[in-house]
């Protein structure tokens, strides 16, 4: 996964495909006047997440009425370098559960992904233009912009809070802005104006998002939880967003790990568009 | 989800009276103004949404109950010949996939449908037990087993589909499979090509891809009965002609393809030597009792194509074209399926092209051109020498995902006609949906579609989907 874009900018999945797992090896305290908040999201960026993972989520989506639906994938990621492929494969609900999604995310940011898509009810591989960034994926509150990450030249830092605790856990309060000359690009990209995100001081890891959008005066609210550290590597195994507008709650979705693994071998062929309709695991 | 508005109880005693007293008469509004960092709590759900079990193996599968209303009259010749249903059909599809070991695997897949008010009861030859048996109808879909044999060959065995090339509306190197044309322009996405039998066999070598395809007795297009209202030989069976479907000489059907992708694109070649999906007239015999026998067969054709496509931003262009050699020459108008009684074989140039758009909020747009040129064109009671079709689709998203809107404009060949279809779907839980659909058809006098011009329809249509 490249580290030119910003994990858990918007939020923490990052590998193209909802890789949900924005992880850091364990990192020393630090002392926040050691660091700039452009040095702490750097950091926060740089965060390792294993050369290669495997992925099962549950994905909740949650609307004003708190009807419930729910969705079941498993995403493969590996990365070459600084370029990383990932195929993600629906479970369930049953009118989607074989769909595939392949991605090949290249280092240069000049290089558009490659994106093909495997519909089961034609039986057929199709590759895909990139969307809007900043429509829904699949329906939850998470954008394709949340989940491909962003440039993080095109933004300004500056602290809204040194020191605020969460959790039991001290943060840093950073506030991001497009940068005037990115301001167009980004808000484009985006749908959103700016953000403040919470950073944990112990390990670098985003924990809040708070979001305001451009239209529709809507905020949202990106919450990170049930933290634990996975063969060394830290893991959000729950991720929160909440879509309000005008102060109520519009619509929510709720990504949850329900198993990862770091560092395995997979093997090439399963990041090819044959792959993809097959029903080899 | 209820939350409890977390800055209420920070408020000294004094503010919590008032608080309270607020909260008394304008509860909802409290709860919203006050409540903002608490968006940050974790929401309550409903039940475990986890996976269970990874089990070797997996069922799903859907009921779909459909209601379909025609509101203009067919005419003479067809069962429906006045506004009516014509459709109030259950069905069921259920797959089972096994996997027992990690590169072997099986699927197998049936649809059984059951018409409450299948069109056939009116002015047709049909027994009470054979209208029974096309109001029942039950279908073996998939049924293959698959196995990645070595680190590059991998092979599938069975009843399958494997679907090629790019283009939506033109089969250009997209042949292998038959279609459902039981409703034209009506059906769901999983019946647009049906399974054939069929060894498929894939060999990776670097970034390119080999593939072969051996199908076997892989016969026609599924199309409807006599007296449905798409009863494509409607007018062969009024003109008074006994039909007699032949076989194909060879049932083997040889398919090849090679492809590979680059950066921002894909390349596919493709060859094939196989047998015409639609039946055309081989010729005319008169009988002893002076009644007049057209013989139908499948045409062999062959077939060399290329596809490509090209991703730049938010468009995604493709192209795809092909020689099919010896393919049957439609005649010009309807009256000439009878009068042409052996249709001639020219090698037939096909291309399409089109563009699709996603740069809209969950919109895509596309468009296709297609067009076919007769090569070595003689005859002008024959369809022209060049035409050309157009498709064009929009697709659009919103409330989370839980509404789908489609249209689709499909202008035909012949240039005498043309199909419009508008879907609207609304996901009311995981398991169930609704849905409504219309389909419109519009055709003069010399289009293959005149037949089925006042077949419009409205449907209903409610799916309850399971999965185990």
């Amino acid at each position: 996964m490249t580290d030119a874009k910003m994990k858990f900018l918007y939020s923490i999945c990052q590998t193209g495909f909802i890789a949900l797992t924005a992880v850091a090896i364990m990192q020393t305290p630090a002392v926040a006047a050691e660091y700039s908040a452009a040095e702490i999201m750097s950091r926060n960026d740089s965060l390792a997440d294993g050369d290669t993972a495997v992925y099962e989520y549950t994905m909740v989506l949650i609307d004003r009425r708190d009807r419930q639906r729910s969705r079941n994938l498993r995403v493969y990621r590996k990365d070459y370098g600084a370029d990383s492929k990932s195929l993600s494969q629906f479970d369930s609900p049953a009118d989607i559960r074989g769909t595939a999604y392949l991605n090949f995310d290249w280092d240069d940011v000049e290089r558009d992904d490659d994106s093909w898509l495997y519909l089961p009810s034609l039986q057929r591989v199709k590759r895909i233009a990139s969307s809007d960034t900043s429509d829904s994926f699949l329906g939850s509150d998470f954008t394709y912009a949340d989940i491909n990450g962003l440039e993080p030249d095109w933004y300004d830092y500056s602290f809204v809070n040194e020191s605020e605790i969460v959790d039991g856990v001290d943060c840093w309060v950073i506030e991001v802005i497009p940068k005037p000359e990115f301001r167009q690009r980004a808000e484009q990209a985006t749908g959103y104006a700016k953000s403040h995100v919470w950073i944990r001081k112990d390990n670098f890891l985003q924990i809040r998002g708070q979001i305001w959008e451009l239209r529709g005066n809507r905020i949202k609210y990106f919450t990170a939880s049930d933290i634990e550290q996975i063969d060394g590597i830290w893991t959000i195994k729950r991720l929160q967003v909440v879509t309000t507008r005008n102060d109520r709650q519009e619509h929510a979705s709720v990504l949850q790990v329900n198993n990862v693994i770091y560092n395995s071998e997979l093997d090439d062929r399963m990041f090819t568009t044959e792959y993809m309709q097959r029903g080899l695991d | 989800m209820t939350r409890f508005p977390a800055q209420i109880v920070n408020q000294s005693p004094h503010h919590r009276i008032l608080l309270l007293a607020c909260f008394v008469g304008i509860v909802s509004f409290a709860f919203e103004a006050v409540a903002q960092n608490d968006f940050f709590s974790n929401l309550d759900l409903q039940r475990d949404n986890t996976l269970t079990s990874n089990r070797d193996w997996q069922l799903l599968g859907w009921v779909t109950e459909k209601v379909a209303y025609g509101y203009e009259s067919p005419g003479q010749g067809f069962s429906r010949q006045d506004a009516g249903f014509n459709k109030v059909e259950t069905s069921l599809f259920a797959q089972l996939d096994w996997q027992p070991a990690d590169n072997l695997g099986f699927r197998v897949s049936a649809k059984s449908y059951h018409d409450l008010v299948y069109r056939l009861d009116h002015d047709t030859p049909w027994s009470q037990a054979e209208r029974r048996k096309l109001r029942n109808r039950h279908e073996v879909r998939d049924l293959y087993i698959e196995s990645q044999l070595t680190e590059g060959l991998y092979l599938r065995f069975g009843n399958q589909i494997v679907a090629w090339g790019m283009a939506e509306y033109l089969r250009v190197t997209d042949v292998i499979n038959v279609e459902d044309q039981l409703t034209l322009g009506q059906q769901d996405l999983e019946d647009f090509r049906l399974q054939v039998p069929a060894l498929l066999l894939g060999f990776r070598s670097g970034q390119w891809l080999f593939e072969s395809v051996l199908t076997h007795r892989a016969g026609t297009d599924d199309l409807a009965p006599s007296g449905h209202e798409f009863d494509q030989l409607i007018e062969l069976r009024s003109s008074g002609l006994h039909i007699n479907r032949h076989p194909p000489g060879d049932h083997l059907e040889y398919f090849f393809r090679a492809s590979t992708h680059y950066s921002r694109g894909d390349v596919q070649l493709v060859a094939g030597e196989f047998n015409h999906n639609q039946l055309t007239p081989a010729g005319i015999q008169t009988l002893a009792d002076k009644s007049t026998l057209l013989h139908l067969n499948q045409q062999r054709m062959q077939m060399l194509g290329a596809a490509a496509n090209f991703v730049a931003g938010s468009w995604l262009l493709f192209g795809e074209t092909g020689i099919h050699f010896d393919r049957p020459v439609v005649p010009d108008n309807r009256n000439a399926i009878v009068n042409s009684a052996n249709w001639q074989e020219r090698n037939q140039w096909l291309t399409a092209t089109g563009a699709e758009f996603n740069g809209f909020s969950n919109t895509t747009l596309a468009l296709e051109l297609d067009s076919l040129r007769i090569l070595d064109h003689r005859d002008t009671r024959t369809a022209s020498r060049q035409q050309a079709s157009l498709g064009t689709r929009i697709n659009w998203s919103g409330w989370n995902d839980r509404l789908k809107i489609l249209g689709v404009w499909n202008y035909l060949f012949d240039g005498r006609g043309y199909v419009t279809r508008f879907s609207l779907d609304y996901t009311v839980s995981d398991q169930l949906s609704i849905g409504a659909m219309w389909v419109d058809y519009s055709a003069d006098d010399n289009s293959i579609l005149y037949n089925f011009r006042n077949n419009d329809v409205i449907q209903l249509q409610l799916r309850y989907s399971f999965q185990h």
